[in-house]
């Protein structure tokens, strides 16, 4: 024991409350700033390379209790915890919770001369309540790259640094890290998916929204460019822009409902990659949260920005295709995570013909109050302006007749372009009790505007309001503009122990918006200035949705804990449909008067339940089940039809290790019913029925960290997705693109995200500042799916990668993006068209269309934090 | 177990083991005429002798609905070419392949080498209908009447015209004629067969052959069977035997190597709307040469 190294240590670590879903409130030590280490050239002392929150104990955490744990802990040369003695007890409970944490710690061991041996360190537990914290944003957790957010005692964020060395004393500093209360269960089945900045800042991605790929199953493409929303696809539902995928930012819902271009329109255009602090992926519907368009699941963007990436910070970025990124991002010291202020301009001339675009992006966000009540207030805003090619024919590329990235020929394909803005804004009010008890109210506004011309089939339409008018070029024009007002509230009790075996929370909570929807849609000859031609939608919806939820979280014992509830919304619809009643050449214009007024109210109701069977810390069985629904697009209603509602079934059954930070693996099924689904028409360029469908899936899920080193996503998602009750053939559609039984079409059966980031220090000291490297590496792939009329589409796979030098708070970073270059689709689809006008010839056969996406191209970045 | 991980291998490079419901297909494509050498009986007891009957076909739709025309935007196969037929030879010939998707057809409906697309008023002359010199169908032959011998040709442009869909193939199935085929993935080819005798039916050879006599007010030269009368004020000024020349009497016009059908005439109207609405093609399924 003699040659035991006895120093005090200065741990860091906040707790993360979504890491500890048994209990409801966490505590870990942190660190104020370490003193100056005693030098020791022959000595290295142990560095911590893995902490694990102390668990609160829930009954003196409601009974406002504080402690304060001494431990005396043994490093072992291999860097575990060897023996663990009780310094200095505050009673079992407290002595327990800091025990267990610290067993699960991890180590640099400390050396002498280069030889490990084992210590003995002294690690202060102090559990202090809570300070009131949003449920929302978690504090930051200890990255794998060993970049920890620290805070001092007057709970003031400091500036964070890698975890600290044991320095070699015998003075015990005290310290205080404030966990953060879990103010509701967010993870509620294996397909809860918790993706940290880590993850999702370890790949390169070309813009904010590329996160979303790290979701397990999720693959976004960009088909339309910068100026329209992606196109989404998760555990086996084709999204499309967002119908089927409930999107929050920053508490900000960010579907559209009834928009023209899709149901659930959602632009994710505006996210700020550095930004985006944590991505909570709920996939299925098992949250009575959750609400319209959580069909596959709802995705919710925290934002923030860390503290060791604090400050102000210019990045400018240069790359192929006269590619300009420039970024000022203001996140002043001092201040919460959340609050911060940033603005993004982006200008490219696109890989091919006609993809020019730009685009520009600001946010700010600030938290202020204290105590039991604090406030947010958000504001985005986005515009964009991009040129589009449209899409190919393949056999018209195979032939050599267009190039793969090319546009075609004529006015109205050239003519292609679109242009989106938007606006969102929000306050909210954070509620959390000494008690236990928290909540949220809020209100929200958002504006969107939205045009966009484009040309799928060529020179196929026919006017329905002018006689024996047609030829002029398929230019669909269309428009979609979006007022919208939003609150939220929920509450949840304190936790209440109705007999010896359970304990648990009640919320209810209640959100609602109503939107003030114009949308027209044209048909354009791009020849004569953009003539309009015909018209086929001209309409104004007044939309409301109000929801309501209850949800029972009870624990019985500690090993299972169950949540129960339920949500309901109205939604009614006032749609004045100026071209309705229209009977195109077949009653002379002055027997009545065109519009169709009509009015619709509907009401959809579905329970949420799950269950957490939890063994042991590590190892969790999780089974849910719930209902959730999409709701009609309005213009589609009858006068006083009862809403129909797409409604979605979806049961869940998985299990998950969780090993700390060093390993968290996720296996599971699930399936998923929907009574009503939609796809793609490229002769309308929108959404149209196809029927019930149903899903059954797998999903594997890993997150791996080795501390300061590396940080690793896998997931790997199969999905057998089979159409139902397609509509039948009917005199207008004899050959409808669907038959039941037949795989769902632009699913792609697998899809595989693997995100790869590692950090390595590579000079400690180079004119006073270390020198460290990152490397970075995505990789995409998805089967081949299954197109309409019984094509498929190429397998994609994609790989990025990037490379950065960090020089104390300057960084230079290259990043390659489609790495093979191969060339793929970012969205496919297979209809008729045709884009030889003048050869006398029309086809009719469906063809496989393409929208190229983005080929091999490169970015250089240089940026500093000030 | 084999099947299993056939299956997972089958799903991880080709999206899945269940299907797509409809399967790429294509199948050839023949084109074939009627034995003509027996005369043909038209109006009236005609006698017609087929020499020459060249269709300019294509391209061709076949559609899932029973009503093609406008309802059939999406084509179930397809051709897009187009081929001279000659519809005097009933040996099927390959025109080429039809390509499109497994499932049922109902309809069909083509154009005669000459197509309207809407985005063009005027129509579209494809090749074969060039290799006729702008017509659809080119049809020889003699017919007889009242012993008298009487060649004829015609040259025939189907297209659209004002008074129909802009854009839409001329021919299509009529709503009373059977038509219906699953077609799958073992379909072997298609034959589609004309008829040209039964465009020709409807014509009324009997107006061009007359037995009239110099009247006054009448025309200048008629017809007495093969004899032309040339007339003044009502009488005959002259006369000869066309049938002596090799030619036929043809009324108000005299001797003539042939009657060569004219734009605008009855038997023009007739030929047309038979290429158009007469005298369907027969469809041979799962045709193997």
């Amino acid at each position: 024991m003699c040659a035991a190294v006895c120093v005090c240590l200065l741990c860091a670590q906040s707790a993360r409350a979504q890491k500890q879903p048994a209990s409801p409130a966490s505590a870990a030590p942190t660190q104020a700033p370490p003193p100056e280490p005693v030098p020791s050239p022959a000595l290295s002392p142990p560095q911590v390379v893995q902490s694990v929150a102390a668990t609160y104990p829930t009954q003196a955490l409601l009974a406002g209790r504080q402690a304060w744990v001494e431990l005396l802990v043994t490093v072992l040369v291999n860097g575990t915890v060897g023996e663990v003695q009780i310094a200095t007890s505050a009673g079992q409970e407290f002595d327990d919770a800091a025990v267990a944490a610290v067993r699960r710690w991890r180590f640099e061991p400390a050396r002498r001369a280069g030889q490990p041996l084992a210590s003995r360190i002294r690690v202060p537990f102090r559990f202090a309540l809570p300070e009131t914290k949003p449920a929302a944003i978690a504090p930051d957790a200890p990255d794998a790259l060993g970049t920890i957010l620290t805070t001092a005692e007057d709970g003031a964020p400091q500036t964070g640094g890698t975890v600290p060395s044991a320095p070699v004393g015998e003075t015990p500093i005290d310290v205080t890290v404030r966990g953060e209360r879990e103010l509701r269960a967010e993870n509620r089945s294996m397909s809860d998916f918790q993706i940290d900045r880590d993850v999702l800042v370890a790949a390169p991605r070309q813009e904010g929204a590329e996160v979303l790929r790290s979701a397990p199953g999720m693959y976004i493409g960009r088909a339309e460019g910068p100026a329209v929303a992606h196109n989404y696809m998760l555990r086996g539902f084709n999204a499309e822009h967002g119908q089927d995928i409930e999107f929050r930012v920053g508490g900000l819902p960010i579907n559209v409902p009834s928009h023209l271009h899709g149901q659930g329109y959602s632009d994710l255009g505006f996210l700020i990659g550095d930004t985006v602090h944590a991505m909570h992926v709920t996939e299925g519907v098992y949250d009575p949260r959750q609400g319209d368009f959580a069909v596959a699941g709802s995705i919710d963007l925290t934002l923030g920005v860390r503290d060791r990436e604090r400050g102000v910070t210019v990045r400018s970025g240069y790359g192929s295709f006269d590619t300009l990124r420039q970024l000022v991002l203001w996140a002043p010291q001092g201040e919460p995570l959340e609050a911060f202020g940033a603005a993004q301009y982006m200008r490219t001339d696109g890989f091919g013909q006609n993809r020019a675009g730009q685009s520009g992006s600001g946010v700010v966000q600030h938290r202020f109050g204290a105590g039991e009540l604090t406030f947010r207030g958000i504001g985005m805003l986005h515009t964009a302006r991009s040129d589009l090619a449209g899409v190919v024919r393949q056999d018209d590329f195979d032939a050599g007749r267009v190039c793969f990235t090319c546009v075609y020929p004529y006015p109205t394909a050239q003519a292609q372009n679109a242009l989106a803005s938007r606006f969102l804004a929000g306050l909210f009010a954070d509620y959390a009790g000494n008690d236990g008890a928290n909540g949220q109210a809020g209100v929200w506004l958002g504006y969107d505007s939205f045009r966009v011309q484009e040309n799928f089939t060529g020179f196929l339409q026919a006017s329905r309001l002018l006689e024996r008018v047609g030829g002029r070029g398929d230019l669909i024009e269309q428009q979609n503009r979006t007022l919208s007002f939003g609150l939220t509230g929920r509450y949840r009790t304190s936790p209440v122990r109705a007999a010896r075996w359970g304990r648990g929370t009640v919320e209810v909570g209640t959100d609602g918006r109503l939107d003030v929807i114009e949308q027209a849609q044209n048909l354009l000859d791009a020849t004569v200035r953009n003539q309009t031609w015909d018209r086929r939608v001209d309409a104004s919806i007044r939309g409301v949705d109000l929801g309501f939820w209850g949800d029972l979280d009870w624990t019985f014992v500690q090993y299972l804990r169950v949540r129960a509830g339920l949500r309901a919304d109205v939604l009614s619809y006032d749609v004045e449909d100026r071209l309705g009643n229209f009977a195109p050449l077949t009653r002379s214009q002055d027997s009545f008067i065109r519009g169709f007024r009509r009015s619709a109210l509907g009401f959809a109701w579905g329970p949420r339940a799950s269950a957490e069977l939890r063994p042991s810390e590590w190892f969790s069985i999780l089974a849910a089940y719930g209902e959730g629904y999409r709701s009609s697009q309005a213009r589609i209603l009858e006068d006083g039809e009862e809403a129909p509602f797409a409604k979605v079934r979806s049961a869940d059954l998985g299990v998950r290790f969780d090993w700390g930070d060093l390993l968290r693996l996720t296996l599971g099924g699930y399936y998923t019913r929907l009574s009503d689904d939609v796809a793609f028409d490229a002769a309308e360029g929108r959404l149209e029925r196809t029927g019930a469908t149903q899903r059954l899936g797998a999903v594997a899920h890993a997150v791996v960290r080795l501390p300061r080193l590396l940080v690793a996503s896998l997931s790997l998602t199969y999905v057998g997705a089979t159409l139902l009750e397609p509509p039948p053939p009917t005199a207008d559609e004899p050959q409808p693109p669907f038959e039941e039984g037949q795989s769902l079409p632009f699913v792609p059966p697998i899809v595989v995200r693997t995100d790869l980031g590692t950090r390595h220090t590579l000079a400690q000291d180079v004119w006073g500042q270390p020198l460290v490297g990152r490397t970075g590496l995505g990789f995409s792939y998805l089967s081949p799916r299954p197109l309409p009329y019984g094509d498929f589409a190429d397998p994609v796979a994609l790989l990025d990668a990037s490379a950065a030098l960090s020089w104390g708070r300057v960084e230079l970073a290259f990043e390659i993006f489609n790495a093979l270059d191969s060339r793929y689709a970012a969205i496919e689809y297979a209809f008729p068209s045709d884009w030889d006008p003048y050869d006398g010839v029309r086809p009719r056969t469906p063809a496989r269309h393409t929208a190229a996406g983005a080929p091999l191209s490169w970015m250089v970045s240089l940026g500093a934090t000030l | 177990m084999n099947r299993l991980l056939g299956c997972m291998l089958l799903v991880a490079t080709s999206g899945g083991c269940a299907g797509t419901g409809q399967d790429r297909t294509h199948l050839s494509l023949f084109v074939a005429g009627t034995d003509v050498s027996e005369p043909a009986v038209a109006v009236g007891d005609v006698a017609i002798t087929i020499e020459r009957a060249d269709l300019a076909f294509g391209p061709l739709y076949l559609c899932a609905g029973a009503t093609a025309g406008d309802l059939c935007d999406t084509a179930r196969l397809e051709w897009l070419e187009t081929v001279v037929v000659d519809t005097t030879a009933p040996e099927p010939a390959l025109a080429g392949e039809l390509f499109g998707t497994t499932g049922p057809v109902q309809s069909y409906m083509y154009d005669l080498g000459i197509s309207s697309q809407r985005t063009g008023t005027e129509p579209y002359v494809l090749d074969a209908a060039s290799d006729l010199e702008g017509a659809s169908f080119v049809v020889e032959g003699r017919a007889v009447v009242n012993g008298i011998r009487l060649p004829f040709e015609a040259s025939i442009p189907v297209q659209q015209t004002a008074d129909t869909e802009l854009g839409v193939p001329v021919v299509r199935k009529s709503t009373s004629e059977p038509f219906f085929r699953h077609v799958d993935m073992d379909e072997h080819g298609l034959a589609v067969r004309f008829d040209s005798a039964a465009w020709l039916r409807g014509i009324d050879f009997r107006s061009f052959v007359a037995t009239d006599t110099c009247t006054t007010g009448g025309p200048a030269i008629a017809c007495d069977g093969s004899v032309e009368r040339t007339c003044q004020g009502g009488s005959q000024v002259s006369s000869r035997d066309c049938d002596e020349l090799a030619q036929v009497c043809l009324p108000a016009q005299g001797c003539a190597e042939r009657l060569i059908i004219e734009r605008d005439s009855e038997a023009y109207r007739s030929l047309r709307n038979a290429l158009v609405s007469g005298g369907r093609p027969s469809f041979e399924w799962d045709y193997v040469p």
